[in-house]
């Protein structure tokens, strides 16, 4: 048993760790406890030859600030290319258009870094359908599943009727887009809005809103309950504006996924001539709208490293 | 119009109304048909099956000795007088269903005056589809009847003329089977008319039977009267009826004349002045009505592109893909203005929105679906010109339909084509939703699910969706109404 006393301090430390992030600002009731910087250099190989001293100046200048990280080269998948196997026709690809659906949104996370990726084809998936689309396994928490690069996962396999779309090879798929948050940490990860608004729905799981400007609605699925007071059916809400957690319930009653949040942009469009209704492919809007996030604060897009396991269980 | 002279509005829909409660309502006029001032000389009411099914007689006319007495006096002239006398009445009535186009749950009349003697004898197929929405089987035609003599004073017609004008329709067995089929576009809730064998003895017994079926063809009804015959009336005697459950309707009836003498034979037989009423509980609200007529997937109308790559500041902001193309559809207003006119006919209206979401109402260009009830004050609006979304809650369950007129083209959507339909469901944990396009707009209606779908299975109930779609309701705000 953890004494108290202890556990005040470890706070304590912990928040005055926060304070020193660099971010966008937050509301008060956004919970801190970001972990500190991870030392990047990997110490030299034994059998390496020393560097070459550096020249001794007189004058040292000051010691220059670390470079700012900068997204990798191909930090992204192309939209529609699913991870092998993933898709419920298998072999084929997702939506490939790479139109963005929503210039005008904001990335749905306030901070970065953020993943676009697959929870049941990831690290730890068990993939779907009892082994007919096997996944990786290994452990959820993986840090390769808190990297880049990004993968759509609009049109990965889903067979219930309740996931029929018309825009994906079979007719049934994810329709929505998975995003991890910066760490495994359960319910500290701030989802905002990606535009000015209202609250439409405020389900067992879900958060759904309406964007003023765009008309699309957004939907928000496996966020921690409950939601603050405030985010009630009707309620405006203003671009940027933190309103829920990323959580791993799967239901009311079930915290069988990952930390994540499913993201859906609904809407009508234009196929081959008809109309079609419902989730459309969010996957290129996420990406410029990361972008936007981190040409804000470029450190915001590099990843860290995972917190210990007992810290991302769920609290009880 | 007959006889070159205008319409005239005489005794008009409540008239008619009541003409049908009277006549066949056990016990609502106490078996009297006050419409034509003649004493009932006998109402038999027979009712059966889940269904509440009447068949009604009255005598209508002075007894028959008396009406040969006064032809045998007084010749043609009097019987003219006695049957004019009759025939005036009637003729009212057709003049009621010629002016006044009926509501819905009123009652329309085919008094088969198609257009002139030559319609004699052609058959009856769908001469009143277009008007009545009435459309008849095999083996039934006009015929026709003046009531003339020739020269030898021997009458042209072997029956007594019809129960309006001169034209009546007529079933034959023989080509048409034991039954003659009258099919209704909508369904009906009560059918009623005067029937009379061709032929047959002083006296005679007869059943004459009626059969209601349901739009799927199955037999939701029947009614069935003994009848003994005769000939020599001003007019046909006998009338019969069928009534529907309150809530239901018939699709389609097959009536029957059998002769009890002859091992209830089916013989032909004679009907006039059709009487039907439109079943007000079963015609759909007209949103739900489009919804249902819709076939094969929504085609993209008019649509004029609003953001895209090479047009607006959307492309300004982004640093690797392309706007999406995006597009304003049209709206088909006069759809919308046909609904809003058969919505005013059958009295719906919406629940009022909450705070200020009739504001919302008001901008939008768009045709909003609403709801006409909700649990008091849950009924939100909000969204722009373009977009709306209302928000409510019935029935212990949160409800949501949401318009746009706002498409997104997307060119690169693989197998998109084999799967539309004109109606897609999908879902999430948390919800079922229905989309699909209507006036030229986009809508999804969706319903959620209470503590998620572990909990609450019945959420992914489509039928229990397809209700709250029948409950919607098309409504224009200020914006609207510019047709914009």
């Amino acid at each position: 048993m953890i004494p108290q006393r202890l556990l005040a301090v470890f706070a304590i430390a912990v928040l005055l760790g926060a304070c020193g992030q660099e971010g966008p600002p937050r509301p008060d009731t956004m919970p801190a406890g970001a972990p500190p910087p991870v030392e990047e250099d990997a110490p030299p190989a034994e059998d390496e030859p020393d560097p070459p001293a550096p020249p001794i100046e007189e004058d040292d200048p000051p010691e220059p600030p670390p470079p700012a990280f900068e997204l990798p080269s191909g930090w992204h998948g192309a939209p529609g290319a699913l991870l092998p196997g993933s898709s419920t026709v298998k072999g084929s690809t997702g939506v490939t258009d790479p139109s963005v659906i929503v210039p005008e949104m904001v990335f749905p996370m306030a901070e970065g870094p953020a993943f676009a990726n697959s929870q049941i084809f990831g690290q730890g998936g068990g993939g779907y359908a009892g082994g007919q689309w096997p996944g990786p396994g290994g452990s959820e928490n993986d840090p390769r599943n808190f990297d880049y690069p990004w993968t759509d996962n609009f049109c990965e396999v889903r067979l219930d009727a309740k996931h029929a779309t018309d825009l994906c090879p079979g007719g049934k798929a994810h329709k929505g887009q998975d995003l991890r948050p910066k760490t495994c940490e359960n319910a500290v990860h701030w989802l905002v809005a990606p535009e000015d608004g209202w609250i439409s729905h405020v389900g067992s799981i879900s958060v759904n809103i309406m964007g003023a400007e765009s008309g699309m609605k957004y939907k928000f699925l496996h966020v921690q309950m409950p939601v603050p007071d405030w985010v009630k059916t009707g309620a405006p809400v203003t671009q940027g504006q933190p309103f829920a957690l990323a959580s791993d319930l799967l239901s009311a009653s079930s915290r069988a996924t990952t930390v994540h949040v499913h993201f859906e942009i609904h809407g009508a469009a234009e196929v081959d001539g008809a109309l079609h209704s419902g989730a459309l492919p969010p996957y290129t809007s996420l990406v410029e709208s990361y972008l936007d996030l981190i040409d804000a604060n470029p450190a915001m897009a590099e990843p860290v490293a995972q917190p210990s396991q007992d810290k991302c269980l769920t609290p009880q | 119009m007959r006889n070159g002279r205008p319409p005239r509005a005489v005794g008009g829909p409540s008239a008619l109304r009541a003409f049908l409660i009277c006549g066949f309502r056990a016990g609502a006029c106490r078996g009297r048909l006050h419409f034509l001032n003649f004493p009932p000389l006998g109402v038999i009411v027979t009712g059966s099956g889940k269904f509440f099914a009447l068949l009604a007689v009255a005598v209508l006319a002075a007894p028959a000795p008396m009406a040969a007495a006064q032809e045998e006096s007084e010749g043609r002239r009097i019987l003219d007088v006695v049957r004019d006398r009759i025939t005036r009445e009637l003729e009212r009535v057709d003049r009621v269903e010629t002016a006044q186009p009926q509501a819905d749950g009123e009652p329309r009349i085919i008094d088969f005056e198609l257009t002139s003697a030559s319609a004699a004898a052609a058959a009856l197929t769908t001469q009143y589809r277009q008007s009545h929405g009435v459309a008849f089987g095999k083996g039934a035609t006009v015929q026709f009847c003046t009531n003339d003599y020739d020269e030898f004073n021997v009458r042209l017609c072997p029956y007594p003329r019809a129960a309006s004008g001169q034209h009546a329709a007529m079933h034959d067995v023989e080509t048409g089977g034991p039954a003659m089929q009258i099919g209704f576009d909508d369904p009906v809730s009560s059918v009623s008319m005067r029937i009379n064998p061709t032929g047959g003895r002083l006296d005679e017994e007869f059943i004459a039977r009626i059969i209601g079926f349901d739009a799927n063809g199955n037999r939701a009804g029947v009614s069935e009267l003994r009848f003994n015959w005769f000939q020599d009336a001003f007019t046909w005697p006998t009338g019969v009826a069928i009534e529907a459950g309150e809530g239901e309707g018939f699709s389609r009836i097959d009536i029957s004349l059998r002769r009890v003498a002859n091992n209830n034979l089916p013989v032909r037989f004679l009907i006039d002045d059709l009487t039907f009423t439109p079943a007000l509980l079963d015609a759909p609200p007209p949103v739900a009505a489009a919804i249902a007529a819709q076939d094969g997937p929504p085609q993209i109308g008019r649509a004029v592109v609003v953001q895209s790559p090479e047009v607006g500041p959307a492309q300004s902001t982004l640093q690797i893909y392309p706007a999406a193309v995006r597009k304003r559809l049209a709206i088909d207003w006069n759809a919308v203005d046909a609904a809003l006119a058969d919505q005013a006919s059958l009295g719906l209206a919406a629940a009022e929105p909450a705070g200020a979401g009739q504001k919302y109402v008001d901008i939008a260009e768009l045709p909003v679906l609403l709801p006409q009830a909700a649990d008091a004050g849950t009924l939100q609006v909000f969204g722009n010109a373009d977009t709306v979304n209302a928000v409510w809650r019935a029935n212990g369950r949160d409800y949501s339909v949401y318009g746009s007129r706002l498409v997104t083209v997307i060119e690169k959507a693989q197998g998109a084509s084999g799967v539309q339909s004109a109606i897609t469901f999908s879902g999430t944990d948390d919800d079922l939703t229905a989309s699909f396009s209507l006036y030229g707009a986009s809508y999804a209606l969706a319903q959620f699910c209470n503590g998620g779908a572990d909990a609450d299975p019945a959420c992914y109930d489509r039928d229990a969706l397809g209700r709250v779609a029948e409950g919607l309701v098309v409504v224009v705000g200020e914006a609207g109404r510019t047709r914009p």
